[in-house]
Parts: structure tokens; C-alpha cells; sequence
């Protein structure tokens, strides 16, 4: 496990149809890693951590031995795939296919 | 008369007892008034004092005298003695008279003439009687010394006022029967009498004395009283006395009955219900009144004074070393490393199958809501006629401002008939024919009316110049109008005649409230325009021109100027409206203003009524028959399509442009005469298509500029009305005419692509859609328009939609913006109905163009097709001929070669020869020696 798996994920990910961006995000909110321009990157992590928490927290109180694991957001343009963990939480941007 | 009495007693005691001053003035008041109340103290006084009379007047009492001196009055004295008495009494009494007053005697006969008639006109009572001074002086002019007041003369006339008072003593107290007085106080006094002697005696009444107790003396009466009293002597003795009672004594015996007893030692008093107290509360008025709660509350609020702020704020970021740090993070390549799988999964799962594919939203394209592709149908959405224009009139002609969104023109036309019209053409209609410009935002009124010399037929915006106006009349001729001055109304969204804002009132300008009407400002020659009404009139695009040789040249100028129209008259002409060069000299401003009398614009001053056409066409039939009467025509160029320039000479034009720009003045049309000298500045399009088609009554045929007929064919079971090439497609036309209509390709003239078969109503219009390649619309003779969608089928149409009541006569189509577009329709009662298209008619569906495309390059083929069949059939025929002549033993079984046929010729001719000579000989024409002609 090193420096260089990260970046191998992050590669492969990518080259996967209609995906536009692969963001770390740090438990404090701030990102680490991020392939897409900087503000959007600062709007996404700022915005999709509050929502990944509050999802794990319903999750949570509906059952305190489950956990969220995965949450897709399909929206008109993309689908914001996120997977939380403990520690940091990592999202990819696919564009969702035009009509 | 009790009361007067006393009064003169009064009087008389005064007089004797000499009294006060205050008692003296009185005196006169007694005499006159005899309503003064005598008070009860004098009267009493009087007879009290009436004792003192005694040693004067010698009367005994009052009453006495009273008697006396009242039979002095009357003069009737039964007693001389006592008168004798009296009149001593009297004579003394005049000294108590007071100054002023003085005793007179008036005769009967003065009496009456100053109505001083006693008993008459003077009584007891109103003694007082005002004579006025010169009347008094009179009756001593005219009596003199016999009249009674001579002796006052002196006074009456020192008498300071007018009237003197003349006082009646009644019984002579003063020893004559009247006073005069000459006091005016006095006199005043007399007539206005205080009243004050009640007020006396009043308050003398009202006065209390309270009783004051006297000091008893003893008479012996109260001997009397101790005589009555009773005095005890010994204590009163005191007996009590009681009658003894038995039953008080006796004790009450009781013993028991039988209650069955014969004898009734009882009375049983049963209980019953009294029917008379029987009352039933049947009704019971109840009233509750409800008082609200009145109660009293405070609340205070806190009011916050709203305030501006700001943050700023910075999202947090991470640093290079440590995103180098988080990144090294073991966690962290452990969470991205396992969370891969998971993306995987979910970025192949939406590229294999997406779960959230809605087939529904996919169908259709956009769904609308209402209005959207369900509703198909044309709607209303205006109509303009004009109340007194559009009467007994149809619409020739409707045209779109080519810029101005919103307005639109109406070309109206008398609704006659050519006999009616030749009928009517030696009078002189007042009304002008005219074109009304109408705008949306005023339906009532239109902005402008163009006035024209004779009806007009069709007219056209120029497309570059959209202010002027080129149209066609009845009459053939070219009629221009400039309308550049009034754009400005034109464009004003609000109806001029409500714009009253604009003048102080009382200042209004009527003749702005009115639409103003425009003179055509040039009309082609007669001799040289066309020789019947014309049918079509169409500006040449802006890109190209044709010179005076039929060859279309580039237009350098880049605007309209050329014109094309046609005719009955089987002429198709073009026309240039630019000056010659070799043209009028610009004209002095004050020429201008003198052949200038009706303001009219001076743009085409050049062409009026000289005006020639450049290029004549005439369409003279091929074949000897009845000449064409051409009614439209279509030429393939469009306005605004510069694909020709593009292609050839994009370049080039592009040069000229800057020749221009840098002041090289070039006049255009030089260039184009004189392109043979100066090939490099206007080139001759070789990618202009020169050929146009021509709608006639009966035929659709296919010209070459300057050219025979190149082709024609009919087409159409009746005049052609329309001529329309596809807004998509530059090749295909669209021609209706008669009872159909149909779609023809060109060069392909073995048939029609789509030919309809024969409709119940005639068809007046065609149109097509500027946005749908596939859909066009027919307009009919009852009114109804027919949507045609190739698209959808091609056998019927597609929508069949009724508009107005009677005929339409031209249809319009504009696109307004991406989501309206208007259909004008223009019906033969000088209507103008705006439609709107709907969606479905206006949006083009999923690969229209390609599949329109691909059905006209289908029907094309088709077209070759039977092209190659009619080829094949007619071979078939021939050969079917040629078999049923074989079995007829006509012709020999097998086929006969050139040779053969030749042979056989030869000796059918051999055979004629033989026979004409034969004949010959036996007419004696010939010699019988002379050997038959026979060809080898």
C-alpha cells in the first residue's frame, strides 16, 4: 500500500464513461485530493460531507448496528457518488447520460 | 266708578289739605287717568281725613259732593244752592292746576270741527285728545276773537312742538269742560303715564310683622279655672273583678267510634282535584343575555433596528505538506483503495442498465403542458378590418413587414368580376384602392393606408429596403411607394390616435390622430407595363442580378432593386428601379418642391411614369395554341441564401466590398452592363439558376430566362394559384391550382411527386411552413384551411380546420419568434384572420429534414421508375403489336431485318409506280410505248 495505489485507483476510476472528477475529502471537511477545479471541488466537499453525515446518521438511528456505506446522488446532469468512511470520504462525478 | 270717585276725593283733599309738591304733580295724572288704582291707605286716608274737608267745601261727606259736582257736569243742577257752592269749590280749584295748564272752554260747534266731540269723540275714560297747532291757529284765523283758543294765541304759537293736547275735564272740576296744556313734558307725561302705584302697595302687603306678645292682666279668670280644677286627696283604690268559667273547668271526654257506624259521627272530606286551579305551564318566556368579557392586555415588543453586515469568509484549505501528509495517510489509500470496488460497481451498473431511464420523458421531447403536441388546432389570434375600407372588398394580397415584428400589410381590391369591372371602368370611383398597414397593438385602426392608382393585386416589402414597397395593379402597372417617413409611426407600439399626452389640450392636431394616407410615389408607363392585370410580383434577391441579356451578374450593391413581375398579358418582365446612368440631374430643392405638390417621397422620381421594364419575357407557346396567361411564378433564388456567392466568389466579393470601402464609387449596374470589359469586378454567376417556373391559367411550365420554353406540362385541372418552392428544399415546388395541388421536383418532369387527387373545393392558397420542412398548408374556396403533413401522411391531410365564413383568398406565414409563429389568412370579405400555429405544427419532429428528405429523394426515384417503366410499356406495346399483327399473317413470322423491310419499300413503291402509270396511260396522258418506270 502506497502513494502510488492512490493514484492508480484514481486512474482507473477515471477511465470509466462519463466520469468527471474523483475528490478526497477529509473528516474536517477540507479535501486532499481532488481532479477537478479547485472552487467546484470547495463547494462539492463543503456541501456532499454535511450530507454524507446526516445520511449515515439516519442510517444510524434507524438501526445503530448498519452504517451507510455508499450514496448516489442522481441529478439532471451527473450522479455524485460518494463513499464514506470513518476517516475520510472519497466522491466521483459521472455525468449521467443526455437524451 | 268707585275708583274715580276716590281719585277725586283724593283730589280734593289735596287741593284743600295743601299738600307736598309731589302730592301737586300727581294731581294731573288722577285727573287723566282713570285706570290708577286708588290705594287702600288713601282711601282709608281720605276717610279718615275726610273731617278736614269739612271747614272748606262745607259738605258733608264725599259722596255728597261727588253727586254735586257730577250734576254740574250734566248741567242739570237740582239744586241752585249747592251749584252756587260748587262752582266757588271750582273756581278755587283752578289755582292747584300746574303750570302749563290752562282751563278753556270749546264750544259744540269747535267741538266738531276739531272732532273733540264730547261723549263722542272725548269720554271720561280716553280724555285726551292731540290737536295739531296749525289747525288750532286756523280756528282763530277764521273765527278770530269768538273762536275759543284767540286768548291762547300768543302761547299756540310759541308752542315749541306740533301737536297740542287738549285734555277733557268731565265734570268741570276746573270750572271749564277743557285743559290745554303748553308743557310738551307735560303733555308727554299725559300720553306715556308711569305706572308705578301698584308696586306700592305690593310691597306694603308682602311686609310681615310678627306678633309681639302682650303682657298678661289678670280680669279674674283664672279664679275661674282654679275653681274647675280637680285635686287628689287620698291614693286612688284599685279592684280586681273575674267572671269564673265552667269550660275552663270541664275536661274533655273522648271515646272510640266505629267508623262503619250508622251513624255518621264523621265527616270524611275527600281530596279532588280542583279542575278551576288546573293551569299547565304550557310557555315560559326566557331571555339570556351573553355579555362578552371585557378584558384589557398589553404586550411590548422589542423592535430591532434592522442593520447591514458582512462576513467574509474563506473556505478552509489544506496546505501542500498536508495534503502530502493526509495523503501518506495509510488510512486514507486503504479507504480509496476499497471504496473502488464500490465505484466500480455503481459507474458500470449506470453504463450497462440505467436504473433511472424514464422511457416516458424520452417520448415526445418537450411536454408542454397544454398547448403542447396534443393541441394541433390553428388558433385565432387576431383579426384586423377596417369598417370602412375593407368593405366589398377581398384581400388581393398579404405581406409581412420584413423586419418590423407585428405589422403587416393588406392589399384590398374591389370585388368585381372583369365584365363588372370593364362595366364600371369609365366611372370614377371616389374611393382610392389602397394597401392598409395594420399593427398588432391596433386592431380598430390602421397605421397607414397607401393609396394606389388602380387595385392592386400583389405587392411585396423590399427585402433590403423593407420601406419600400413595390406592388402590381389591375390596370399592368408598377406602382412604388416610399414609406421611409412614417416608419417611425409605424414602430410607435402605442395607437397613435390615443397617444392625447402628446398636445396641450385645446391644441390637438387632428390630423395626427388620423391615419395618414400615402401617395404612391411612382408608377411605371403604361405604354411599357404590362397590358393586363398583374398576377405575381416578386423583388429579385439582393445577391444577384440579371442584366439587360437575361445573364444574372453579381449584385454588388448588395440590395434589392430589380423587380419581376408577370402578367395575363403572357409577359413576364423585370424591372430596375435604380437611375440610369445617364439619369435625370439631381433637381434643385426648389424644383423639388414645385413638381412636388402632394409630398411625396421623391425616391423613385426618376421612374415615374417612364419607367421601362429592363428585360422582357415573353412566353409565346412552343407549339401554335392559345398563348399563356402566366399567373405566378418562382424563381429559385431566395433572399438572404448567399450560397451561390459563397461557393463561387466569397473571395472576390470580399475584394469588392473593400474596393468600395476605400471611396472607389461603383455604380453597379455599369458594372454589370459593362462586364465585358471589366470581368473581374462582376462576374457572371454560373451557379445562378436562370430557369423559373410560371403558373399559367391551365399549365405549369419551366422557363430559361430569355429562353423558349424549356418544358411545360399541365399540372393542375384550373388556373394555377400558387407557386411556392420549399423553404428547405430549393428544388422542389409546391403548385396548386384547380380543385389540387402538387409537389414537383425540378428536372423532374415525368411527374409530380405528390399529386392530389380532386377536393370538393377549389384551392385559393398555398403556404409552407417556414420551420417544418414537411408540413404545408391549403387554403380553400369555403373558407377551411387543409394541413398537410408528409411526415405524417401523404394521402390525406393531415388537419382540416375551418377559418372564416367566406373564401380565403391568400395565406401568409411568419415565424415571430422560436415559439410563435402566425399564419395570416386573408378572406375575400377584406378580413385579415392572424392565426397562431401550434406547437406540433411549428416544432419539427425528431429528423424531420432527413426523413422529408429521404421521402422526396424516395418519390424521386419512384419517378425514374415509371419514367423506365413508361419506356418498358411502350416497348411491351409495341412488341404486343407486332405479335398481333404476326397472328393476324400480316406480318411475316419473323422479324424483318433492314434489308428485308427495304426490299419490301421498294416493291410497294414499284407496285404505286406500276399503277399510276397504268392510269396515266389509260387517260391518254401517256404513251403506251413507253416502258413503266420500274426502280431496281
Amino acid at each position: 500500500m502506497s502513494q502510488a495505489e492512490v493514484e492508480e485507483t484514481i486512474k482507473r476510476i477515471q477511465t470509466h464513461k462519463g466520469v468527471q472528477g474523483f475528490i478526497i475529502v477529509s473528516t474536517e471537511g477540507g479535501f486532499v485530493r481532488s481532479t477537478i477545479d479547485n472552487s467546484t471541488t470547495m463547494s462539492l466537499s463543503g456541501l456532499v460531507k454535511p450530507l454524507a453525515d446526516k445520511a449515515r446518521s439516519a442510517i444510524r438511528d434507524l438501526d445503530p448496528q448498519n452504517d451507510l456505506t455508499f450514496l448516489r446522488i442522481r441529478t439532471k446532469k451527473q450522479e455524485i457518488l460518494v463513499a464514506p468512511d470513518k476517516d475520510y470520504l472519497t466522491v466521483v462525478l459521472q455525468a449521467t447520460e443526455q437524451a | 266708578m268707585s275708583a274715580k270717585r276716590t281719585s277725586r276725593e283724593s283730589l280734593a283733599k289735596s287741593a284743600t289739605s295743601q299738600d307736598s309738591d309731589s302730592q301737586k304733580s300727581r294731581t294731573p295724572i288722577n285727573l287723566q287717568s282713570a285706570s290708577t288704582p286708588p290705594t287702600g291707605q288713601r282711601r282709608s286716608g281720605s276717610q279718615i281725613g275726610s273731617p278736614l274737608l269739612k271747614p272748606g267745601s262745607g259738605m258733608s261727606s264725599a259722596g255728597n259732593r261727588d253727586k254735586a259736582g257730577s250734576a254740574v257736569g250734566k248741567n242739570a243742577s237740582p239744586a241752585p244752592a249747592a251749584k252756587a257752592a260748587v262752582k266757588a269749590e271750582i273756581a278755587e280749584n283752578i289755582q292747584y292746576l300746574p303750570p302749563g295748564l290752562h282751563t278753556i272752554f270749546i264750544s259744540s260747534t269747535t267741538q266738531q270741527s276739531l272732532q273733540l266731540r264730547v261723549d263722542e269723540d272725548l269720554t271720561q275714560e280716553s280724555n285726551l285728545k292731540l290737536i295739531g297747532k296749525d289747525v288750532l291757529l286756523d280756528d282763530i284765523q277764521t273765527a278770530g276773537q269768538a273762536s275759543s283758543f284767540f286768548e291762547f294765541q300768543q302761547q299756540i304759537q310759541a308752542y315749541p312742538e306740533n301737536e297740542i293736547a287738549i285734555i277733557y275735564d268731565y265734570d268741570y272740576f276746573y270750572s271749564q269742560n277743557f285743559l290745554i296744556c303748553f308743557d310738551p313734558k307735560l303733555k308727554k307725561f299725559m300720553e306715556m303715564p308711569p305706572v308705578t302705584l301698584p308696586l306700592d302697595e305690593v310691597t306694603e302687603t308682602e311686609q310681615y310683622v310678627p306678633p309681639v306678645s302682650k303682657p298678661w292682666i289678670s280680669l279674674g279668670s283664672e279664679k275661674e279655672i282654679e275653681e274647675e280644677r280637680l285635686v287628689l286627696n287620698r291614693p286612688l283604690k284599685r279592684y280586681k273583678i273575674k267572671v269564673p268559667s265552667r269550660s275552663s273547668q270541664q275536661k274533655p271526654t273522648f271515646k272510640d267510634v266505629d267508623p262503619d257506624d250508622k251513624k255518621k259521627m264523621f265527616i270524611n272530606i275527600e281530596p279532588y282535584e280542583d279542575k278551576q286551579f288546573d293551569l299547565k305551564k304550557i310557555e315560559l318566556d326566557i331571555a339570556i343575555q351573553a355579555a362578552p368579557e371585557f378584558r384589557e392586555n398589553f404586550s411590548q415588543t422589542i423592535w430591532k433596528y434592522p442593520k447591514n453586515q458582512w462576513t467574509q469568509y474563506e473556505p478552509r484549505e489544506y496546505s501542500e505538506e498536508e495534503k502530502m501528509k493526509y495523503l501518506a495517510d495509510p488510512k486514507l489509500i486503504n479507504v480509496v483503495v476499497n471504496s473502488y470496488d464500490l465505484f466500480k460497481q455503481a459507474l458500470q451498473q449506470n453504463i450497462i442498465h440505467d436504473p433511472f431511464y424514464l422511457d416516458w420523458t424520452r417520448l415526445g421531447g418537450q411536454l408542454d403542458g397544454l398547448g403542447g403536441p396534443g393541441d394541433s388546432h390553428l388558433k385565432e389570434y387576431q383579426s384586423f378590418t377596417d369598417i370602412h375600407n375593407s368593405k366589398d372588398k377581398i384581400v388581393t394580397c398579404v405581406q409581412w413587414h420584413p423586419t418590423l415584428r407585428g405589422i403587416i400589410a393588406v392589399s384590398l381590391a374591389v370585388r368585381q368580376g372583369f365584365d363588372e369591372r370593364s362595366e364600371n371602368l369609365s366611372r370614377i370611383t371616389t374611393a382610392p384602392s389602397l394597401i392598409l398597414i395594420w399593427s398588432f397593438v391596433d386592431p380598430i385602426q390602421p397605421k397607414l393606408f397607401l393609396e394606389a392608382p388602380d387595385d392592386i393585386q400583389c405587392f411585396q416589402f423590399s427585402p433590403s429596403e423593407p420601406h419600400i414597397i413595390a406592388g402590381g395593379c389591375v390596370n399592368g402597372q408598377i406602382v412604388m411607394w416610399d414609406i421611409q417617413q412614417y416608419e417611425e409611426r409605424i414602430k410607435n407600439p402605442r395607437g397613435d390616435h390615443r397617444d392625447k399626452d402628446l398636445f396641450i389640450p385645446g391644441f390637438e392636431d387632428e390630423t395626427f390622430f388620423q391615419t395618414p394616407h400615402i401617395r404612391f410615389c411612382a408608377v411605371s408607363s403604361i405604354e411599357h407595363s404590362h397590358a393586363e392585370p398583374i398576377t405575381d410580383l416578386q423583388w429579385i434577391p439582393d445577391h444577384f442580378q440579371i442584366t439587360a441579356q437575361g445573364l444574372p451578374t453579381e449584385n454588388l450593391s448588395m440590395s434589392c432593386s430589380q423587380l419581376m413581375t408577370c402578367a395575363f398579358d403572357s409577359q413576364v418582365l423585370i424591372w430596375e428601379t435604380r437611375a440610369p446612368r445617364t439619369g435625370v440631374k439631381p433637381s434643385t430643392k426648389k424644383e423639388r418642391e414645385v413638381i412636388n405638390p402632394l409630398g411625396v417621397p421623391l425616391t423613385f422620381k426618376h421612374l415615374d411614369l417612364s419607367w421601362k421594364p429592363l428585360l422582357r419575357v415573353t412566353l409565346a407557346n412552343a407549339e401554335s395554341g392559345p398563348d399563356f396567361a402566366p399567373r405566378k411564378f418562382s424563381i429559385r433564388e431566395q433572399q438572404g441564401d448567399r450560397d451561390v456567392l459563397n461557393k463561387e466568389e466569397k473571395d472576390l466579393f470580399e475584394k469588392k466590398k473593400d474596393n468600395r470601402d476605400s471611396g472607389q464609387f461603383v455604380n453597379p449596374v455599369d458594372d454589370a452592363l459593362s462586364k465585358g470589359q471589366v470581368p473581374s469586378k462582376a462576374k457572371v454567376l454560373q451557379n445562378v439558376d436562370t430557369f423559373f417556373y410560371v403558373g399559367t391559367e391551365t399549365k405549369f411550365e419551366d422557363y430559361h430566362a430569355y429562353s423558349l420554353t424549356a418544358w411545360y406540362s399541365s399540372v393542375v385541372d384550373g388556373p394555377v394559384v400558387a407557386l411556392k418552392r420549399s423553404p428547405f428544399f430549393k428544388d422542389i415546388v409546391l403548385v396548386a391550382g384547380g380543385w389540387t395541388f402538387s409537389l414537383w421536383r425540378e428536372k423532374v418532369h415525368s411527374g409530380a411527386l405528390l399529386h392530389t387527387s380532386s377536393m370538393k373545393e377549389k384551392v385559393t392558397d398555398a403556404e409552407w411552413s417556414p420551420t417544418r420542412s414537411g408540413v404545408f398548408f391549403i387554403s380553400k374556396q369555403n373558407g377551411s384551411i387543409d394541413i398537410w403533413d408528409v411526415v405524417d401522411r401523404t394521402h390525406a391531410p393531415s388537419l382540416t380546420q375551418s377559418i372564416s365564413s367566406s373564401s380565403i383568398t391568400y395565406l401568409s406565414i411568419k415565424n415571430i419568434s422560436s415559439k410563435q409563429q402566425l399564419l395570416a389568412a386573408a378572406d375575400s370579405n377584406g378580413t385579415l384572420h392572424i392565426l397562431e400555429v401550434p406547437w406540433a405544427l411549428r416544432q419539427p419532429v425528431n429528423q424531420e429534414f432527413q426523413v422529408v428528405t429521404s421521402y422526396f429523394d424516395r418519390e424521386t426515384e419512384r419517378r425514374e421508375f415509371v419514367k423506365k417503366r413508361w419506356d418498358i410499356r411502350e416497348e411491351e406495346k409495341r412488341e404486343k403489336e407486332r405479335l398481333a399483327a404476326l397472328k393476324a399473317g400480316i406480318a411475316p413470322a419473323h422479324n424483318p431485318s433492314q434489308e428485308e423491310i427495304d426490299i419490301r419499300m421498294k416493291n410497294e413503291y414499284n407496285e404505286f409506280i406500276q399503277f399510276e402509270y397504268h392510269i396515266l396511260r389509260e387517260m391518254g396522258l401517256r404513251d403506251e410505248n413507253e416502258a413503266p418506270p420500274v426502280q431496281q
